[in-house]
């Protein structure tokens, strides 16, 4: 986006349902992704994310329910590639052309001029390999050809699948700063990614699904905020029970302190009310996306220690 | 519509780069074949336009079948459907798009085949042999030409019911084939009721029928069976069809 706007539309779902026979991927979703942000769009794999990209761009249709940019379907759009700029899948990128090709043809379909193709190569980093056939592109270069293909319509929303699988650290960084400028422009992001610390580093706004269904929402700061209190006692069978007794959700921590559902000062009046000698109580630090996610998901957190599978000795 | 999208997007990849001159090679070489070599093996030593496009039919009924269902399924098999979708949603204009492309590519290829076709005839007959029949132009129309265009829309419906380049050849080229072997068998056996069948499938000769006006109801049957309903139930799989 070249210019700064605040009239990106919004992207907005309403109770998208999609079923594939009795399965459903997508579950009555809702939400929306507002200009002037980046909402990231997280859920473990099968969660639907995919299946609700496609029903949004207008590659697959939803059984119930809408998604809308601007409060029009995709496929009602006219030029959407000049209002919504999209990579989904980088590998769709016809291997016979080289990057230039492949742009000077989107700019022709879009009815921009020619030179915007070259300018969009300097700015996905490719020009020097502009000449180059794709289908030699490494899977870094095809992702910053995909990303260019889906701003060389000058669009004011992107939607982006993975757009960091297969890039260096440099690229990390530049997406990143393409992102969050893009988005201090007005402009309106949804992104899609595993990458947790990425969509950490680079999203204001969550969106959390699992099994079709919106599991949570937010903004960032919320969802990682602070979860609770940090507690230990002279005698943790004594805390444990209390907890109990009061229908209060406790977990142990590594550190042998309790992570209690409550207010530090809740915690301390409920100790005193049971005679319980406390040796530590404090507000529990905020959790990384990265636990948020585990625990929003169901998923089990990998083990560190842990050998992957095929590591194992007999 | 943007023919002019879809004819650039098929021509400027590197399979493009191949096919093309393969192609016009090809037409030239039997073109020459035709036109020149005639005088040497007909008792009159003469060239006749008829038989050079005959000669020449031999390369365009692959030709013609590779270009037709690379224009129309190609981006289906490597996947690129999903950018054009993407800036083009209208599936139905984009499939319009595309036949008009092919069939842009097929008149082309036909009209530099006939001109080729006549011109080594020309040579060959004048420069080489005792004369040439350029005559014959009619039976090219009523012949050569419905058989070419049978070709490209059998081509045409397996490209846009089929959407895979694989599958689209194998049928576009294999059927004709079989039908034809079929109608060999049919006419050897003497056996009637296959005939028939084999007549309901033939489009190449329905073509030919309907060219030189001897065709009854019966002709359309293979246009009905052959193009017409391969073509609306792939545009309803079109419309439909889940990308990615």
């Amino acid at each position: 986006m070249t210019s700064t706007t605040s009239s990106a539309p919004t992207l907005e779902l309403r109770a998208l349902t999609k079923r594939y026979g009795a399965r459903p991927a997508v579950d009555g979703l809702s939400f929306e992704c507002r200009p002037g942000t980046v909402t990231g769009f997280l859920g473990p794999n099968g969660a639907g994310k995919s299946t609700t990209l496609r029903i949004l761009t207008g590659l697959a249709e939803a059984d119930e329910g809408a998604a809308l940019i601007g409060g029009r379907r995709y496929r009602e759009l006219e030029r959407p590639a000049r209002t919504i700029g999209v990579m989904l899948d980088a590998g769709s990128l016809h291997g016979g052309r080289s990057g230039l090709e492949t742009l000077r043809l989107v700019a022709r379909t879009l009815g921009m001029p020619a030179a915007r193709a070259e300018e969009v190569l300097e700015i996905v980093g490719l020009a020097a390999a502009a000449r180059k056939r794709v289908s030699g592109y490494s899977y870094g270069m095809r992702q910053r050809l995909g990303i260019g293909v889906a701003l060389m319509g000058d669009p004011c929303v992107l939607v982006l699948d993975e757009p960091a699988n297969g890039l260096d650290p440099e690229g990390i960084r530049w997406m990143r700063r393409l992102l969050r400028s893009f988005a201090d422009a007005g402009g309106t992001v949804l992104l899609s990614s595993h990458q947790l610390r990425e969509v950490e580093a680079t999203v204001d706004h969550l969106v959390v699904i699992s099994g079709g269904r919106l599991v949570r929402e937010g903004p960032l700061e919320e969802l990682t905020a602070v979860a609770g209190t940090r507690v230990a006692a002279l005698d943790e069978t004594a805390l444990r029970r209390a907890l109990d007794a009061h229908g209060i959700a406790f977990e142990p921590r590594a550190d042998g302190e309790l992570a209690v559902s409550l207010a530090p000062e809740d915690m301390g009046r409920l100790a005193l009310r049971e005679q319980l000698v406390l040796t530590s109580l404090g507000a529990d630090v905020g959790a990384g996306l990265e636990e948020v996610f585990f625990s929003l998901t169901g998923q089990e957190e990998p083990i560190a220690d842990e050998p992957a599978p095929a590591l194992r000795t007999a | 519509m943007r023919p002019d999208i879809d004819l650039r997007a098929a021509l400027d990849t590197r399979g493009a780069a191949i096919l093309l001159p393969l192609s016009l090679l090809a037409v030239i070489g039997f073109a020459a074949l035709g036109g020149l070599l005639q005088p040497a093996l007909t008792p009159d030593a003469t060239s006749d336009l008829e038989s050079t496009v005959f000669v020449l039919t031999l390369p365009l009924s692959l030709i013609i079948p590779v270009l037709t269902v690379w224009i129309t399924a190609g981006e289906w098999s490597d996947r690129s459907i999903q950018t054009t979708l993407l800036q083009r949603p209208g599936r139905l204009g984009v499939l319009a798009s595309k036949c008009l492309a092919a069939l842009t590519v097929f008149a082309v290829l036909v009209a530099v085949s006939i001109g080729l076709a006549a011109a080594s005839t020309w040579i060959g007959g004048e420069l080489i042999g005792e004369g040439a029949d350029l005559s014959s132009i009619d039976g090219v129309m009523t012949t050569q030409l419905a058989t070419l265009t049978a070709t490209f829309l059998f081509s045409l419906a397996m490209g846009v019911a089929l959407q895979s380049t694989v599958l689209g050849l194998v049928a576009a080229i294999g059927v004709p084939f079989v039908v034809g072997t079929a109608g060999t068998l049919a006419a050897a056996f003497g056996s009637e009721t296959l005939a028939d069948v084999i007549r309901a499938v033939d489009l190449s000769s329905a073509a030919v029928a309907l060219a030189d006006g001897s065709a009854g109801a019966f002709e359309l049957l293979p246009l009905l069976l052959l193009v017409a309903v391969p073509v609306v139930l792939g545009a309803q799989r079109w419309r439909h069809r889940e990308i990615g």
